[in-house]
């Protein structure tokens, strides 16, 4: 007889036995001991205390997961929970991720080694885990109900295969791909050459990171899965400016970047001061000829791109997206532009109806971070960073390259503002001005323009007028 | 009598519940607003929704008492010239009258 109280006490039954399943000691005794990071910050690199020697890489805001070696098997162990990420101070994101984090830990192995990944899915739904870019055996490619059954929730799947290939690849969810990464879930994955590579060079500093983006309202946690053109947030490694730690390195030494694209969109990264080499991707090392020149390399999605220079100029050099939105925390995309709008008498009527409203972006942008006005809880502030001389007005994907020469080999440490040599810092000129030469015409045209409109019409541009006390009709 | 208790529920609902979120949702977009989240022409929209709704307030709370008056003067009864025996009469049978409707 089937009976509703008989059905919803069996139900009852079914979800206890999974619950107990997924927290049993005796079944996670076998697997290496979960390690997690409550710390947003950039870890010191790992160095391998077991197998083959490498050069640890630094994640950005992020680690590398460390391994149990069992019987010449390098086992990891990745848990995909949700997490509370901060993305900036003062600004959480509720977002689901691997080991307290998102994005997950870097995994850090060398040619050849055999790795065994156990992977404990703790997430609301099912998951699996994609390796992206690399050569394994067609069953551990991740893609659920292509080549695994997805790993239910509560469950734990292992993958073992052979590092077959040197480079940067990454890892991200094959199970409602969508909504995981939309949450960020995705990692790196660094495979070291086993022995002195031609194509791969030695460098000092060996840095990586991820882009990914999220569209989060400002004043809650949750990021909105559904959006697909539309993010508000672009960071690295789930960290935004003026979260996202600065790259510190030595004089002359040779620094290696490997980003990875998990964003919707491409990213041109421009780095200040220096030019480099693009001399990888997740396909492979790019052969010495074939290398060419960038100030400016564009990811494209699904990407990675490896660069190489000698950082020769100290300084601090920005290193940012040069999509300019890229560089700005939440905004309104459909705030209507006020540049040239004559606010005169309009600011005085509309405070005796709205007792706290200033007249704001008339004059562009910058009195966003000059007045520091209440924002919604728990968001990012859409421009700001303080530098030593003003503020910085950015946000998103940016950074900093701190390039200095008495910095100690091995130390990713902050050394503070850059001091610059006298005379060689933009000054402002207070002697007598000659009158700038102004250009009136456009030029002519290749060919004359039919179909014109009846009237000529001339768009005034109107320069806002510097007023004594800054704030007109106050 | 269930006119004004309906109206008694609306005049309330508008003052406990309406007019103190409508303020709440004014000081949250003008937190918005100062982050250059909405512009101003929203801000301005969302102020005159909040006015309307202290309006439909104050109209709630004038249909109370209206509501009200016609329930006081129909258990005064009908009210005719100035006679003394009714003016009398009258003040005793309010107070029960206006007991009892509560």
């Amino acid at each position: 007889m089937f009976s509703r109280r008989h059905f919803i006490r069996h139900a009852g039954a079914v979800t206890a036995a999974v619950t107990a399943a997924s927290v049993s000691k005796v079944a996670m005794a076998a697997l290496p001991e979960p390690v997690l990071q409550d710390k947003p910050d950039t870890m010191p690199p790992l160095v391998p205390n077991s197998g083959r020697p490498y050069n640890p890489v630094v994640t950005l805001n992020g680690w590398t997961l460390p391994w149990r070696m069992n019987q010449g098997v390098k086992e990891f162990h990745l848990v995909a929970e949700p997490v509370v990420r901060e993305m900036a101070p003062g600004f959480k994101a509720h977002l689901w991720g691997y080991n307290g984090q998102s994005p997950g830990p870097t995994i850090e192995v060398v040619e050849g080694d055999r790795v065994r990944i156990f992977v404990t899915n703790k997430l609301p739904e099912h998951t699996t885990v994609h390796w992206h870019g690399q050569r394994l055996p067609n069953g551990m490619d991740g893609v659920a109900g292509l080549n695994q059954p997805a790993i239910q929730s509560g469950k734990t799947f292992v993958y073992e295969f052979i590092a077959r290939r040197p480079g940067t690849f990454m890892y991200h969810p094959h199970a409602d791909e969508m909504t995981q990464m939309a949450m960020g879930m995705m990692g790196t994955w660094i495979t070291h050459p086993k022995q002195k590579h031609p194509l791969i060079d030695e460098v000092d500093r060996d840095f990586v990171f991820l882009l990914n983006a999220y569209d989060i309202d400002p004043g809650a946690y949750t990021p909105k899965i559904m959006t697909m053109l539309d993010f508000n947030l672009w960071s690295w490694n789930s960290r935004v400016f003026p979260g996202i730690d600065p790259l510190v390195v030595r004089q002359q030494d040779k620094v290696r970047l490997r980003i990875g694209n998990l964003t919707m969109t491409n990213h041109p990264i421009h780095l200040h001061g220096h030019e480099f080499m693009v001399t990888g991707t997740d396909g492979g090392a790019v052969p010495k000829t074939a290398r060419w020149p960038e100030v400016t390399t564009d990811i494209g999605v699904g990407q990675m791109r490896q660069i190489e220079f000698v950082a020769d100029e100290p300084g601090d050099w920005a290193l940012h997206c040069h999509k300019s939105h890229h560089t700005m925390n939440a905004m309104g995309h459909n705030v209507p532009t006020m540049i040239g709008v004559d606010h005169q008498g309009i600011a005085k009527r509309i405070t005796s109806l709205i007792p706290d409203y200033m007249v704001m972006s008339e004059r562009g942008m910058a009195d966003m971070t000059e007045m520091q006005m209440p924002i919604p809880d728990n968001t990012a502030p859409m421009m700001s960073g303080d530098g030593p001389v003003g503020s910085v007005e950015m946000g998103g994907m940016f950074s900093l390259l701190k390039v200095r020469r008495d910095q100690k080999a091995g130390d990713y440490g902050d050394p503070g503002w850059y001091r610059h040599p006298a005379g060689t810092v933009a000054y402002e000129w207070n002697g007598a001005l000659q009158p700038p030469q102004r250009s009136e015409s456009q030029g002519g045209q290749t060919m004359p323009a039919r179909n014109m409109p009846e009237q000529d019409i001339e768009v005034q541009v109107r320069k806002p007028a510097i007023k004594q006390g800054g704030h007109a009709g106050h | 009598m269930r006119t004004t208790a309906s109206a008694y529920d609306i005049a309330r609902h508008y003052r406990d519940e309406i007019v103190p979120l409508k303020k709440r949702i004014s000081d949250e977009n003008l937190l918005r607003y100062n982050g250059m989240l909405i512009g101003v022409f929203e801000l301005l929209a969302d102020a005159r929704s909040q006015i309307t709704s202290v309006n439909g307030y104050i109209e709630a709370l004038r249909d109370f008492w209206l509501a009200q008056a016609d329930l006081d003067s129909a258990q005064l009864g009908p009210v005719a010239g100035s006679g003394l025996s009714q003016a009398m009469s009258t003040p005793s049978a309010a107070p029960d009258g206006a007991a009892g409707s509560h």
